[in-house]
């Protein structure tokens, strides 16, 4: 397991490392540095942009609308995604709320939040509501996945049920609540930085890449982006280390038997 | 003092199916009673009346209600986040102080054999391990009944014979009411004092024995053991 985990790893650097260079390659060939910019380029305007601490405040500001909408959608995604994988008729009526969540356009979401929320809040909730039903259908398919013997076991053991949620109830759950998590705040940050570039928030990285957009700079609208990138990524690497803690003994019993 | 817990008069249907009806008997106090029977006669149903998991429609469980049990299952049902040691101090949690759960904890796994083994996760054990600590957490536990459903299912001889020999071990050091259901007949001669054996459904008992023989000087080729066999068997044919 570990060494192909390591193999990943390599294959992933080399495909970075191919990108960059095919990067590269285009820039060299389009010859415009302020349409095409090239890799080094994007990396000194990153570093001119964070010698600033008005791009600090930026980044804490998105940050903290990108997690406030991630912990809002783990929190609600665990308390209906149970309730509804105890309580079928639950489930059933949260149904079609879920479908219209789902298929709605977001765009047309984040208008009208903008309307009734303003634009502070307005990509806290467009955040949530991206994340939310992806966390709500793996907690609800971790509590269908409990094994209804284990509960029958403790309870004849004269097991309370704050012990039984937490030493079956969670740790039944806990691999699919994480299956979730990763992709929800990735696709749930996207959409936060994508509403800001709508509701225009005072620090914003969706607001600054707005402005670089307006003013036809492509290096920071682009250095932007890969700060973005960046920080989705180091979140989730943060996500994968919290859950090779969590979920231990399915990776120890997994290793084994392969 | 009382000598027996009693059923009087269970009944129990899974829709429109009768399993039991107007079912009566006596189960000896800090004895090993065996209840035999074929395959979905209600053997399981029964354990599960008793312990409380399920709820008869109707009749005296009463003398059932206040107890408390340890079951050892058809399957061991551990928990596979735990390792086996976590998984007999997860049932001891309220019953001991951490220290006391510790020692009681490697006690029973010792006994068991599996001092070596309690670090480890149960999907990493064989199926006969886990059987054995699914047997030490029902010993381990400081409950006033026990109950087995076939719990040697699925062994190999050896292994049966071995985890069969531990029970008995264990079952020696505080004799507390045993039920376990069983189809295989020598298995109960080994264990049981009391036998009952079941007809099918709606289930009514068919034959009960007493063995007196104390259990570790008990062989299957002894006569009176023998006889009972004949018995059992004969039973088992006319059903």
């Amino acid at each position: 397991m570990k060494t192909s985990t390591m193999e990943n790893k390599k294959i992933s650097l080399i495909s970075v490392i191919i990108i960059i260079l095919i990067w590269k390659a285009a820039s060299l060939c389009y010859h415009n540095e302020a349409l095409l910019p090239s890799p080094e380029s994007i990396i000194i305007s990153m570093i001119r942009i964070f010698q600033s601490a008005e791009a600090f405040k930026t980044l804490i500001f998105t940050l903290f609308r990108g997690l406030s909408g991630f912990i809002l959608s783990l929190v609600t995604g665990m308390i209906f995604g149970t309730l509804a994988g105890i309580n079928h008729y639950i489930e059933k009526s949260l149904h079609p709320l879920l479908a219209v969540i789902k298929s709605t356009p977001f765009m047309s979401v984040i208008l009208l939040l903008l309307i009734w929320f303003g634009t502070e809040k307005t990509p806290i909730f467009a955040g949530f509501l991206v994340s939310f039903p992806i966390i709500y259908t793996n907690v609800l398919q971790g509590t269908k996945n409990i094994d209804k013997n284990l509960i029958e076991m403790a309870k004849v053991y004269g097991i309370g049920i704050f012990q039984i949620i937490r030493n079956i109830y969670l740790p039944s759950t806990a691999p699919f609540i994480f299956a979730g998590i990763a992709s929800a705040f990735s696709i749930g940050w996207k959409v936060t930085v994508g509403s800001e570039i709508l509701s225009q928030p005072r620090y914003a990285i969706g607001t600054r890449m707005w402005e670089s957009k307006l003013y036809i700079e492509i290096d920071m609208l682009l250095a932007w982006t890969v700060t973005t990138i960046l920080i989705s990524y180091l979140i989730e690497l943060l996500i994968k280390k919290f859950e090779g803690k969590i979920v231990r003994w399915k990776y120890e019993t997994e290793s084994d038997n392969h | 003092m009382k000598q027996n817990l009693t059923i009087t008069d269970l009944k129990k249907t899974y829709h429109n199916h009768t399993i039991f009806e107007n079912l009566s008997l006596s189960i000896p106090l800090n004895r090993i009673t065996c209840i035999l029977g074929p395959s979905g006669c209600g053997k399981t149903t029964l354990l599960n009346l008793i312990s409380g998991i399920e709820k008869a429609d109707s009749g005296i469980l009463e003398d059932f209600k206040n107890l408390t049990f340890s079951y050892v299952f058809q399957d061991s049902r551990l928990l596979p986040w735990k390792s086996i040691r976590d998984n007999l101090e997860f049932v001891l949690k309220s019953k001991y102080t951490p220290e006391e759960r510790t020692y009681i904890t490697e006690k029973y796994l010792d006994i068991v054999g599996l001092g070596d083994f309690k670090n480890y996760y149960p999907e990493r054990v064989s199926g006969g391990m886990r059987q054995r600590a699914s047997i030490a957490r029902a010993f381990a536990f400081p409950s006033e009944a026990l109950i087995m459903d076939e719990p040697f299912k699925g062994l190999d001889i050896k292994t049966k014979k071995y985890i069969m020999e531990k029970f008995i071990e264990l079952w020696h050091e505080d004799k507390r009411t045993v039920i376990c259901v069983t189809h295989d007949i020598e298995e109960s001669l080994m264990i049981a004092d009391k036998i009952f054996v079941f007809s099918m459904p709606p289930a009514q008992i068919s034959y009960e024995d007493t063995i007196e023989t104390p259990q570790d000087k008990r062989n299957l080729k002894n006569p009176t053991l023998l006889s009972v066999e004949e018995k059992i068997r004969r039973v088992f044919f006319e059903e």
